[in-house]
């Protein structure tokens, strides 16, 4: 089991992401850093990253199967920290999008190619009427993240969100504080900061109408 | 068999400097690697770190010394003594010395954050130093015991 004693200690502290007012560390400085690892660790971060990166992946994305491109993605990970976050983030994605389906009234089996990834769901499809598709004892917030989407509140299912990562790269990071896994929680801590302290509300309202003209020039 | 015992007493005799030299040298690299990485991330204080990462160098020291006192004509008598006495404290010394560093590296990743905790950050380090010392001064009261 290696350890990044230079890579680890070169990180700065990482505040909360809800009372960080700015980012300590530039992207340009954080890829230099990384740059101290073997290439083809870095590459796989920087992989994991597109996959499983807080802001979104799927626009990125293209095509119609996103889950099929996902499960490519994920074997070009090799790391076993990486692969088991990214399956996490990819779970949680999923149970999200599950909540999202029901509330919009919709039956999952008319979206071919698949409505999530991972390996709960064809739990979540044998239980669809279940508030939390008895899911509740892994992952204890969705039914608040089902109340949020139901009250249309976008940005605290984000923070429930990006606080339930949080904790979960608290505690990989805290497993070995000088081995990958520091750095694997670093770096996605890192990508959870950056998003929120992005959150931009004209910003998104320019994005809102660029989707729209979108969906318009595809009808 | 007698060769064998006698290269036993040998092997003792330079067991606390070797193992020890061994300890320092792979604490002080993980301390030091440590240091490297925390001279990126701040702007002053530099010299303060690499003096953290020095810490796990006692550990010959003590094996220098312990050697030392070890040091005598190797016999049949005194050749297990010697063996016994001297590798278990040089393990004692290698080990204290690879977990020394490890502490100097948390400490250094926590010190350069919060610099008002450096001291106290050193504590476990200090600690870990204290468990090597244990093992040097009572391989030196009990070497006093072996025969000459």
């Amino acid at each position: 089991m290696t350890n990044y004693y230079t890579v680890v200690a070169s990180f700065p502290h990482l505040p909360y992401f809800a009372d960080a007012e700015r980012l300590p560390l530039s992207r340009l400085r954080l890829e230099q850093r990384l740059r101290m690892l073997e290439t083809d660790q870095s590459r796989q971060i920087f992989q994991a990253e597109f996959l499983a990166g807080w802001r979104l992946s799927a626009g990125k994305l293209c095509g119609g199967n996103i889950a099929a491109q996902y499960k490519t993605g994920l074997q070009r990970i090799s790391e076993p920290v990486l692969r088991e976050f990214v399956e996490y983030r990819l779970d949680i994605q999923t149970v999200v999008a599950a909540l999202r389906i029901r509330q919009a009234g919709r039956d999952p089996e008319q979206y071919t190619g698949g409505w999530g990834v991972g390996h709960w769901v064809k739990h979540i499809e044998a239980h669809w009427d279940a508030a939390d598709f008895r899911l509740g004892t892994v992952y204890p917030w969705v039914n608040e993240a089902d109340s949020y989407l139901a009250a249309a509140d976008a940005m605290a299912l984000d923070r429930l969100l990006m606080d339930t990562v949080w904790r979960k790269l608290s505690r990989l990071g805290d497993m070995r504080p000088f081995g990958f896994e520091a750095i694997t929680a670093f770096v996605f801590k890192w990508d959870i900061l950056q998003a929120w302290l992005q959150r931009d509300a004209s910003a998104a309202k320019q994005r809102f109408q660029v989707l729209i003209e979108e969906i318009k020039h595809v009808q | 068999m007698d060769a064998f015992i006698v290269s036993l007493g040998w092997l003792g005799m330079f067991a606390p400097l070797a193992l020890g030299a061994v300890g320092s040298m792979v604490g002080c690299a993980r301390a030091g690697m440590a240091a490297c990485g925390a001279l990126l991330d701040v702007e002053s204080g530099y010299g303060r770190y690499i003096g953290v990462a020095a810490m796990p160098s006692s550990q010959t020291i003590y094996g220098i010394v312990v050697t030392m006192a070890l040091r005598r004509e190797i016999t049949i008598e005194n050749s297990p003594g010697i063996f016994g006495l001297g590798i278990l404290t040089g393990l004692a010394l290698m080990l204290s010395a690879f977990s020394q560093g490890d502490a100097c590296a948390s400490a250094i990743n926590a010190s350069k954050s919060k610099l008002e905790i450096f001291g106290i950050s050193l504590a476990p380090a200090a600690l870990v130093e204290g468990f090597a010392v244990f093992s040097f001064v009572f391989a030196l009261v009990l070497s006093a015991g072996i025969p000459k």
